[in-house]
């Protein structure tokens, strides 16, 4: 809609030398800050596929002399634990992300729709809860793990990570829900919906890229975090791959090349996720953030 | 009497609405509520009773002896925790904090330019600028420890290279750039949240403002500096809230590039909490250093709602 | 509706896939299940995983699961969960962590059980004993020892015309820095000076102080501890210390390093980016297989007093929670055997193992350093954490090589911070 009101103009202005000159320069500036953002990752990819004799050269050398693979072999080798970290990263991760989403949803449905007793307390209440540094909370909060039998079991791990990304989920999807008019959901209780539905066919659709990018900010979170997964997970079946990769670090060696390689692989699935949804992840936050 | 019976029924549709929405906002919010207090809220209760005690890591199960507030005098005497302090306000985070807002923005306006959608640019630059933010932790401070590393990284290397430096600055162990490194791979690896967030402002802000002002002959640094980053002051003021927090407490930057080094150089509350907690021992006054973290953030944040927050929603109720 | 039948099915999904995955691991019940906890790279320790298989596979009573938590994290995790009440069965510790641990209940006392069947060829055979008892009560087992000792690369000191490896602590550094070569960015020895706890110049700095005979904690004779360091001894060390770096026989990058296992140290000796390295025997064979000219390996330098390096290694305990205290007893003393140590790469704690041992070419260093190594013991029986005097020392001599301090400021902190350990 905004494109087609604006390309005639566009179009009127393209041949203008100043408009040239300001897009070139715009541009350029634009790819100065992306290659800033993009060099640090692409640096260890290279690394990753640099032969072990030419990772520490003394003079530059930016492209490998030969692509090696042999460090990816070694991560998928058979014996490797690296894949079931893969699997059980991507397992916890999404179902972690779906509950969180749900039970933010209804949270956040609940604060834009009613004004009840407590509303604004219990709001304070989410945003209260992101002033504790996490290290403190870690020794109480095994204690209880364990006493509910909730070590070593990935259920654990999943409520933790649904309590760590709920607060920040709660806050975007209330900004978004407020952006959609009561009116719409009104009509629908009218109509005899219960409460359930009206979110569920009413205001979901609506909302679908506040959530979307909800769910990307979960999912992200959840694969990244260290703390918990060490300490919950000790077995070696149940391992997520932010721990998989402090094996690599030992108390006799480290393994540079395969920290490189494992490095490359833990960040490739969220990214390619990521990229499907940039989209919907600017969009999404656009209503939530501007909204509160 | 047709009528009356349809408006009967009107009446008693509401009523019973009315009846269930009075019930249903707990029913909707109790999920959330409950696993906040149970994840956050117990756990620290339990560690405020384990800043006034005088206990070890080995004596959870037997519990440790109740000294009151000594503790917390302790943690006002305490030079480290003064240090710790002012590297934690002023380096940590007010000036990564400062320099993501302007960055971010910064970015988020070059990336809405009309240029950049000219050019059909937008998607490549937003896929790019994600590209940190998906990076883990570990991983953006080993890699970029790698790329700074004096004689084999590859900052360094170019440098030399182009013939700016004769010998590669170790950036991570020298005084006068340890803190411009640790800021530099933070603001890296934090940035993306920032500029996707301002861009999104940007995008909900109606193209028909741009157009009014520009029909009123306003210039571009004027629409920029009067339409532009007003609209932004909503989204700025909470994100810049919600990073100051977050940055406060964060514990990972600082610990996988520096450990606090050299020496206690670079250590900030919450690195001296883990190291009184885990190294020495030392639970309750580990519990005390957090106790006075969250209390400084909740003092912070109730000043910044009273002063920044009050104005942004006023001027959105305007 | 659809909406809502769509939601619905995902999360029966999801549930089932959960109950699946959690479901997974049942155990039968007449086959006892340990779990035994290591701190190495996997990668590293395949032959101690293999043997363990091989321990599964020889009986069917007793089914051992072995997991790993790196050692960074290894003490903070088993304390939490110990006091919870759990923890695995069988376990492998630093030798400084064992007071701690069995002071505060979470280890077994053996007592009873090394008297019934003693392990190996009886308790008096293991080295670092010492180490595994808190109030005359044996918690642990001691598995590997090992010491640190200087690593070299012998064609580089000849090519520099030094013909026999320096033997005392001065002549080192004149050493060091006749084997560097700024402009080609050969060093001369190669350390990790970082400043966390953890790191590797602890045992340097205690080396140096002991082999004149003082040391940072002491018992000061009526049955309290003092500080057994002068400013003058500390600020000595450090400023020692602090000279490879002034005088360019170590690069300033290492203030950074805190591992002895850094790439930037086992590769620079391989790549010959340092001539002298200071290595325990794994990272040393580490180092020798990445290199293409043989290294070798030679004593730490004398003191005034005495030449002496520390008596490390790893111990064996296990935990108070197991259900199963006699299979975990079992399959512990599986571990001390022989065959284990033909595939585990560390020394034995055995004295009749150790003595059998073939060294490998270039580790006879090891072998003559060992009798000159004594363990923690006055530092553990003190009130001071170990890990908390390892932290400051660190970090008050970093902060002398960052050039934030003057050795005497630093030292005077550092004795600070060491009283109000105690």
């Amino acid at each position: 809609m905004n494109d087609n009101t604006v390309r005639p103009t566009q179009f009127a202005t393209k041949f203008k030398t100043r408009v040239i000159v300001e897009d070139v320069a715009i541009v350029a500036l634009t790819f100065v800050f992306l290659i800033f953002m993009v060099f640090p990752f692409l640096w260890v990819v290279l690394t990753s596929v640099r032969p072990d004799a030419e990772m520490f050269t003394r003079h530059l050398q930016i492209l490998p002399s030969r692509v090696t693979t042999e460090q990816y072999r070694a991560l998928f080798a058979s014996g490797s634990n690296f894949p079931r970290y893969i699997l059980n990263s991507i397992f916890v991760c999404l179902v972690s992300t779906v509950l969180t989403v749900l039970v933010s949803i209804l949270a956040a449905y609940g604060f834009s729709r009613f004004v009840f007793a407590g509303r604004r307390k219990i709001i304070a209440g989410f945003a209260f809860s992101q002033l504790f540094p996490f290290v403190v909370l870690l020794l109480p909060l095994y204690i209880v793990f364990w006493r509910v039998n909730l070590v070593n079991r990935f259920v654990g791990l999943i409520l933790a990570y649904v309590a760590i990304t709920l607060p920040f989920c709660v806050y975007m999807l209330l900004g978004y829900f407020q952006s959609v008019p009561k009116s719409i959901d009104e009509a629908a209780v009218i109509d005899g919906c219960s409460t359930p539905r009206v979110i569920f066919s009413v205001v979901l659709p609506i909302a679908w890229p506040g959530i979307a990018a909800t769910a990307v900010y979960a999912f992200v979170r959840s694969w990244n975090e260290y703390l918990f997964a060490l300490t919950l997970m000790t077995e070696e079946s149940k391992k997520t791959i932010p721990v998989g990769l402090a094996n690599f670090f030992g108390q006799y060696t480290t393994d540079w090349g395969a920290v490189m390689s494992a490095s490359v692989v833990a960040t490739l699935p969220t990214l390619v996720f990521f990229l499907f949804m940039q989209r919907q992840l600017v969009s999404g936050l656009a209503a939530g953030a501007v909204k509160q | 009497m047709a009528i009356q019976r349809d408006n009967e029924l009107v009446t008693q549709t509401i009523a019973r609405a009315r009846r269930r929405r009075a019930v249903r906002p707990f029913a909707l919010v109790l999920p959330g509520l409950a696993i906040l207090v149970a994840f956050f809220f117990i756990p620290s209760v339990y560690n405020i009773w384990t800043s006034l005690q005088e206990i070890s890591l080995f004596q959870i199960r037997r519990g440790g002896t109740f000294v009151g507030i000594d503790n917390y005098l302790r943690l006002f005497r305490d030079a480290r925790i003064g240090l710790a302090l002012v590297n934690t306000v002023w380096w940590l985070t007010f000036v990564t904090v400062v320099a993501r807002i302007v960055l971010g923005v910064v970015i988020a306006l070059l990336v809405n330019s009309s240029s950049i959608k000219r050019w059909r640019l937008s998607g490549f630059a937003r896929s790019c600028l994600l590209i940190p933010w998906v990076t883990p932790e570990v991983v953006a401070v080993a890699a970029w420890q790698w790329m700074l590393h004096p004689r084999f990284g590859v900052l360094n290397q170019m440098m030399i290279q182009a013939g700016v430096i004769s010998e590669g600055i170790p950036f991570l162990v020298q005084t006068s750039t340890v803190w411009f490194a640790i800021a530099v791979v933070l603001v890296w690896r934090e940035l993306p949240f920032v500029a996707i967030s301002v861009l999104a402002g940007l995008q909900s802000i109606p193209a028909e403002l741009y157009e009014s002002a520009a029909v009123e002959g306003a210039t571009k640094p004027q629409i920029l500096l009067h339409v532009t980053l007003p609209l932004l002051r909503p989204v700025l003021g909470i994100i810049g809230l919600l990073i100051t927090i977050w940055t406060f407490n964060n514990f990972l930057y600082v610990w996988l590039s520096t450990r606090g080094g050299p020496g206690n150089f670079t250590q900030v509350l919450a690195t001296e909490l883990y190291t009184q907690a885990f190294t020495n021992y030392r639970l309750g006054y580990g519990a005390a250093i957090g106790v006075f973290m969250t209390g400084l953030m909740v003092l912070f944040s109730l000043v910044y709602f009273r002063t920044v927050f009050r104005k942004t929603v006023e001027d959105e109720a305007r | 509706m659809n909406m809502k039948r769509v939601w619905l099915i995902t999360i029966g999904l999801l549930v089932c896939a959960a109950m699946v995955f959690a479901g997974g691991t049942r155990q039968e019940s007449d086959v006892v299940q340990l779990t035994f906890r290591q701190g190495d790279p996997p990668a590293e320790v395949q032959g101690l995983f293999a043997a363990i298989e091989e321990f599964n596979a020889s009986q069917n009573r007793i089914r051992v699961v072995v997991e790993t938590v790196p050692w960074a994290d290894a003490l903070n995790q088993f304390v939490r969960e110990g006091q919870a009440g759990g923890g695995p069965d069988v376990l492998q510790l630093a030798f400084v962590w064992t007071k701690d641990l069995g002071s505060s209940g979470l280890l077994k006392n053996l007592d009873t059980i090394v008297r019934q069947s003693p392990p190996g060829a009886g308790i008096d055979d293991f080295l670092g004993t010492d180490l595994g008892f808190y109030n005359d009560s044996l918690f642990g087992i001691p598995w590997t020892v090992d010491t640190f000792v200087m690593a070299y690369r012998p064609d580089l000191l000849q090519s520099a015309g030094v013909n026999r490896f320096p033997d005392t602590w001065e002549e080192f550094l004149e050493t060091a820095v006749r084997l560097s070569d700024q402009g080609r960015g050969q060093y001369g020895f190669g350390f990790p000076a970082g400043s966390a706890s953890g790191g590797g110049m602890w045992f340097l700095a205690n080396y140096y102080l002991w082999s004149r005979d003082k040391s940072f904690v002491e018992p000061d004779g009526r049955g309290g501890w003092r500080v057994g360091v002068t400013e003058a001894d500390v600020a000595g060390a450090m400023r020692y210390f602090n000279q490879f770096f002034e005088r360019g026989a170590s690069p300033r990058s290492l203030i950074g390093v805190n591992s002895w296992g850094d790439p930037e140290l086992v590769g620079g000796l391989a790549r010959g980016d340092f001539a002298i390295s200071f290595f325990p025997p794994p990272t040393f064979r580490n180092a020798a297989s990445q290199s293409s000219v043989p290294l070798n390996t030679a004593m730490i330098p004398r003191g005034p007093s005495r030449r002496v390096s520390h008596l490390g290694g790893r111990v064996l305990a296990v935990n108070e929670n197991t259900r199963h205290p006699d299979e975990a007893w079992e399959f512990l003393n599986y571990l001390l055997s022989r065959g284990v140590f033909e595939r585990y790469t560390n020394f034995p704690a055995q004295e009749s193992l150790l003595a059998e041992l073939q060294f490998g070419p270039g580790e006879q260093g090891y072998a003559d350093q060992l009798p000159h190594a004594i363990t923690f013991k006055q530092y553990i029986e003190s009130p001071a954490p170990v890990s908390g005097m390892w932290d400051a020392t660190n970090r008050e001599f970093a902060s002398v090589y960052s050039g934030q301090k003057t050795p005497e400021q630093a030292a005077r902190d550092l004795i600070r911070s060491l009283q109000e350990l105690l």
